[in-house]
């Protein structure tokens, strides 16, 4: 009997280690989410009446579901999927798991891009996706070559600092420019509180392409990714044009966090929280990391978000909020285990 | 500048890099791991002139040196003389203020870091793994220049995986996180990257660094044996005279950046040398056919106390 029990444990011990385990895993959280999600808000709609009101036009909740509860799930997963894979690849950048599109400020960066595109030419929407790429490649652009400028290279606190100062530049732009121009800019007000409220299939698909293209891009260099993360001389050593990797990466972390925030806001800690999570699960690989952060990224922002409009009541709390909530405490806590 | 002891370095007319005569030691014809005959292409530094970033003053002045194919080249000199950014700046990781560093006749930044890498591999003296890296995974890294960027891993690379590991003894090991080895088993794990890579010269920097006395003189023994058996050229910086005279064929000593002396241990480790250079007045001898440097103190003690 205790024989069968440790085989049993041994064999459950395998499984948590191979990463298909964990891909099932988030598999179903990702779906529980989306099932919740689709059920539950100020019109309830029970479990089972789910598939007949989503084919049913005549069903009551049709038009709730398909114009108001679909396209806001499908915007948490592509949001969710960006910012974690973002997050996972601006850690490997600068080879430390503090590392997140929030806090270096690239978030912030492309909401000021998108908004300059807001307001200045109004007639031009295609314009802002492209913009906000630009604001936050400035931004991780600026804070990698502070942080980078030291003798002694990257080291976490630079990091962390010159973040947070771009961050409180771009911040205080923000609020000079919504506030300046404040009639053409409703939308952004609520912006340095992300929220998928009120957004429609239209804002999906604008965040959508760029999110496939960084992602894709991202599985395809995930074994340079790997070696990103030894020394950057032991990189060299093996053949990685460290600079020109260290850029492609910087990219890809930027594109992906400007196709959330272009959509969102600035929702945070998902780029920190999910890749850290996944990292301590499956180990540092990219090609199991990346896929199973795009999982756990959707999960966790279609559920919180879920959590968000529910919680409060007929009120809706932005889930930018909520996950601000749940990050920070989280961030604190990095710092508290790390020594340097 | 120049102090009262320099001199130049011995004069080697037929010091131009290319392959020495073998020798009883190096009888072996050169080949890689995979057993593929690797190419004579050395390196060889002309008029070399390195200088770090925000700093006042090279730390590699006006560097000529050529690495012979086959050989084991120690360089040596005291703290800040410019050994370890001379090795860097011969594998292409620091970029030369003046002077050149050459691969063959070409020069080595005229190639992309990828196939440079599959010439030569250079390993620094605290190479960093991420955490959670287990050792088999971390030796693969050395195929990257092996790979296609879209391609994965096949047969080849999977064989020279298990090869590097058993060329260093690591193969039990393979499993293991890296963080969870013992110093001398995360050294040699590296050493196995390096060789995985299949380059025909290495550059190491103080690879017997922070080592107990075993894994001392393991490590040396390793590398001596793949330098016999398969012809890998080495360059290694090291701080220990003796390692340096019981591993090289070859040592280049090193003063403030500039080149002291290059040639046989037993002709470069003198007592003058050791005053000059590192300011230290010693006896030489050999005991059991190794030389023993017995240092007596400093040269110079009111200077130094």
């Amino acid at each position: 009997m205790t024989h069968t029990l440790a085989a049993l444990r041994l064999r459950l011990d395998r499984l948590a280690q191979r990463s298909g385990f964990w891909a099932v895993l988030l598999l179903a959280v990702l779906a529980g989410a989306v099932g919740a999600a689709i059920a539950v808000g100020a019109a309830a709609v029970p479990i089972a009446e789910v598939p007949a009101a989503l084919v049913d036009a005549a069903h009551p909740a049709h038009a709730v579901l398909w114009q108001v509860r679909l396209p806001r799930i499908a915007l948490g997963v592509v949001v969710g999927a960006a910012l974690a894979v973002s997050g996972a690849l601006m850690q490997a950048v600068v080879r430390n798991p503090l590392a997140d599109p929030g806090i270096m400020g690239v978030t912030a960066g492309a909401g000021l891009g998108g908004l300059l595109g807001l307001v200045l030419w109004p007639a031009e929407t295609a314009l802002v996706p492209v913009l906000a790429f630009g604001g936050g490649l400035a931004a991780i652009a600026v804070v990698l070559g502070v942080a980078a400028s030291g003798t002694h290279g990257m080291g976490p606190l630079r990091l962390v600092l010159s973040g947070v100062a771009m961050q409180a530049i771009l911040f205080s732009l923000i609020a000079l420019v919504t506030f300046f121009f404040a009639d053409r800019a409703p939308a952004f007000v609520s912006f340095t509180i992300g929220s998928l409220a009120g957004r429609g299939w239209g804002d999906v698909g604008r965040a959508l392409g760029p999110a496939l293209l960084g992602g894709g891009a991202a599985m395809m260099a995930a074994r340079t990714l790997n070696l990103l993360l030894l020394d950057d001389d032991s990189a060299a050593g093996v053949g990685l044009p460290v600079r020109r990797a260290r850029l492609g990466a910087s990219c890809l972390a930027a594109l992906l966090a400007a196709s959330a925030a272009s959509v969102a806001g600035l929702v945070g800690f998902v780029g920190l929280v999910v890749p850290n999570w996944i990292r301590v699960t499956v180990g540092p690989d990219h090609r199991v990391l990346l896929p199973l952060c795009m999982l756990g990224g959707a999960a966790l922002v279609v559920a919180a978000d879920t959590a968000a409009r529910t919680l409060a009541g007929p009120l809706e709390l932005p889930v930018g909020a909520l996950l601000a909530l749940l990050g920070g405490p989280y961030f604190l806590a990095i710092l508290w285990r790390r020594v340097a | 500048m120049t102090p009262a002891g320099a001199r130049t370095p011995r004069a080697e007319p037929a010091d131009t890099g290319a392959p020495r005569p073998a020798s009883p030691d190096t009888a072996a014809p050169p080949a890689g791991p995979a057993g593929e005959p690797t190419t004579a292409a050395t390196l060889r530094a002309r008029g070399l002139h390195v200088r770090h970033r925000k700093a006042e003053h090279d730390a590699v002045r006006d560097l000529d040196l050529a690495v012979r194919g086959g050989e084991i080249l120690a360089l040596v000199g005291p703290n800040g003389s410019g050994k370890s950014t001379a090795l860097a700046a011969l594998g292409r990781g620091i970029a030369a203020r003046a002077g050149t560093v050459l691969l063959g006749d070409a020069d080595v930044w005229s190639r992309s870091a990828r196939v440079f890498a599959r010439t030569v591999a250079r390993l620094p003296q605290l190479p960093e793994a991420p955490e959670g890296l287990a050792v088999r995974e971390l030796v693969a890294s050395g195929r990257h220049v092996h790979t296609p960027w879209l391609g994965t891993p096949g047969r080849a690379d999977h064989l020279a995986v298990r090869e590097a590991l058993q060329a260093v003894d690591v193969g039990d090991l393979r499993g293991r996180k890296l963080e969870t080895l013992s110093g001398g088993e995360r050294r040699r794990a590296w050493l196995a990257m390096m060789l995985c890579q299949q380059a025909p010269v290495l550059l190491l920097d103080e690879p017997t660094a922070a080592l107990d006395l075993r894994h001392q003189y393991e490590l040396l023994a390793v590398l001596r044996e793949l330098n016999r058996t398969r012809g890998v050229t080495m360059v290694v910086v090291l701080h220990d005279l003796e390692h340096a005279a019981r591993l090289a064929d070859r040592v280049a000593v090193l003063q403030r950046g500039r080149l002291y002396d290059v040639g046989p241990p037993a002709a470069c480790i003198t007592p003058a040398m050791l005053r000059d250079v590192f300011g230290v007045e010693a006896r030489i001898g050999t005991e059991e056919g190794r030389l023993r440097i017995v240092v007596l103190g400093p040269a110079d003690p009111a200077r130094h106390l």
